[in-house]
């Protein structure tokens, strides 16, 4: 049929005459025929997990650039109020970053958007680990390393663009992080400028981290994890024995012969978990048998105040706390053990 | 006079070093390759390792080096330790005075002990953080000596530790000792003969 031919499929009603009510009368149908005609794609708005927020349709251009640097670059055209700053764009199974203001023209909006070529991780302070994708850029000055006549360390310096949030804001100074594909020795970095101003966009934004190259610590990054300075995350307390109350006990830091006092600190609760701020506990404190004369010991409220004198003997040797509600129940121990 | 020694005393000090548990342990806080003995990551050099009928040339840098630099670049935050030795004074044809100069380095990421290493050092009778406890452990390996030259080996009587940063992100202290020796062979000091 003749009509299949036309692309607008339904025709609005049209009767004022004038051009202009005209336009703004096609211009949505328009754009809904251009989206989905083949010089449009479907594209996927995501979340840094790579979790699909929207399927939408676009128009993508610059997809055939003329040097390595504009490949990286795409433009973006879509429905107006689709589209926002640091949006993640999965399109051609690749990930985008949007790192401009997204503007229109009334009819359509239109973005820039910039291929992600590093996945960052890093842990924040409740031990998770966050994963973003990245765009990252070096700025090398000279050779990469710096000389010295004893040694020769690398000074890779990078740019590193991310969606500002939450958890991308905690990215300060001296926060190391990964940032090398290197499948077992990937070299940390770490960051010595953040400008979270450059690209602020108002509620959305991006961070532009600098880093520079910084020296691998055996012990505490992790590359299989992808992280620096990992550390384990704490565990939720749970009731030793369902049913039962219990009690846990914290102690303000180790505790360390010729160190500073240490303060005990018991938390009761019932069997359902819940805290209980009305016990008062009673003590039994063990300490290291011939070694009693070592301690001062001192209750203040419902904790311990313990010092441990400065006598490398006691290394390694043990204390534990033993602690019971006065009316009975709600028992919990902790034993530490003594250090330097 | 010839200068046998200059290489000699490195061999001697390096073996005596790689014999001596608490000073690899204490530069190496976790080997570099876990595939091979602690010595070989502490000496560095180039290994084999074969994993699935598949030979793996391997090149470990080292933490101990006989020349006051360390060869290759840094990439983690290594401890190391450099050995140089030079003939300060000459007395005749047969008497010399040997200066060796130990420089031993820790990043500065590095020189903290965590607890536990801390308190096994410190129940062996060593103090401070991990440089401290290695130039005590070098000195108490080095220290009157009867290894080198005639007498015992000495530290220098001026300066004898002294500290230097090899870097921004490294310090370190340098230790000198002095020597006399004296040549045993007289057909080898000279290609022209006594």
């Amino acid at each position: 049929m003749a009509k299949d031919w036309y692309l607008i499929g339904n025709s609005p009603i049209y009767n004022s005459g004038f051009e202009n009510d005209e336009f703004q009368q096609y211009k949505d149908s328009g754009l809904d025929d251009i989206l989905n005609s083949p010089i449009s794609s479907s594209v996927q708005i995501v979340d840094n997990d790579l979790n699909v927020v929207s399927d939408i349709r676009a128009v993508v251009q610059n997809n055939l650039a003329d040097t390595p640097s504009s490949t990286l670059q795409r433009r973006i055209m879509t429905k107006i109020g689709t589209l926002n700053s640091q949006d993640y764009i999965k399109y051609d199974n690749k990930i985008y970053l949007i790192n401009s203001i997204v503007g229109n023209n009334q009819w359509y909006e239109k973005a820039i958007m910039q291929y992600c070529n590093f996945t960052l991780k890093f842990q924040s302070s409740d031990g998770i680990i966050h994963s973003y994708p990245c765009i990252v850029d070096n700025r090398v000055q000279g050779t990469g390393d710096t000389d010295t006549k004893t040694m020769t360390l690398p000074s890779g310096r990078k740019i590193i663009l991310i969606p500002y949030n939450e958890h991308t804001i905690l990215l300060r100074n001296d926060k190391r992080l990964f940032v090398d594909i290197h499948p077992t020795h990937p070299m940390p970095y770490k960051i010595d400028f953040v400008d979270s101003t450059k690209f602020n966009y108002g509620d959305k934004g991006l961070l532009e981290i600098y880093v520079s190259e910084d020296a691998l610590r055996k012990n505490t990054d992790r590359p299989d994890l992808g992280v620096c300075d990992y550390f384990n995350p704490s565990e939720e307390v749970e009731s030793p024995v369902e049913g039962y109350s219990y009690a846990t006990i914290t102690c303000s830091g180790d505790l360390i012969a010729g160190g500073v006092t240490r303060t005990i600190t018991p938390t009761f609760y019932e069997a359902d978990s819940t805290i209980n701020n009305t016990i008062i506990p009673v003590w039994d404190i063990v300490l290291p048998l011939g070694y009693e004369d070592q301690f001062v010991i001192t209750y203040v409220d419902n904790q311990v105040k313990i010092k441990v004198a400065e006598n490398y003997d006691l290394i390694e040797k043990t204390i534990t706390f033993n602690v019971m509600g006065h009316d009975g129940g709600y028992g919990g121990n902790l034993t530490l053990i003594i250090t330097i | 006079m010839n200068f046998y020694e200059l290489g000699k005393y490195k061999e001697k000090i390096i073996n005596m070093f790689v014999a001596n548990e608490d000073i690899v342990n204490l530069v190496i806080s976790k080997p570099d390759d876990n595939r091979f003995e602690l010595g070989d990551n502490f000496l560095g050099g180039k290994y084999k390792a074969v994993k699935d009928g598949i030979e793996e040339k391997v090149n470990l840098i080292g933490h101990c080096f006989d020349v006051p630099f360390i060869y290759a670049s840094i990439f983690d935050n290594r401890s190391a330790i450099c050995i140089d030795t030079t003939i300060s004074r000459a007395e005749g044809e047969s008497i010399k005075e040997m200066t060796v100069s130990i420089e031993i380095m820790c990043h500065k990421t590095n020189l903290k002990l965590d607890t536990q290493d801390r308190a096994k050092y410190i129940k062996k009778g060593l103090s401070g953080n991990r440089l401290d406890m290695i130039v005590q452990e070098v000195g108490l390996q080095l220290n009157s000596s009867r290894e080198f030259g005639i007498g015992r080996f000495k530290v220098s009587p001026r300066n004898p530790v002294r500290s230097y940063f090899p870097n921004n992100d490294y310090f370190g202290k340098v230790l000198t000792y002095t020597c006399e020796d004296f040549m045993t062979d007289y057909s080898k000091r000279s290609l022209y003969g006594n």
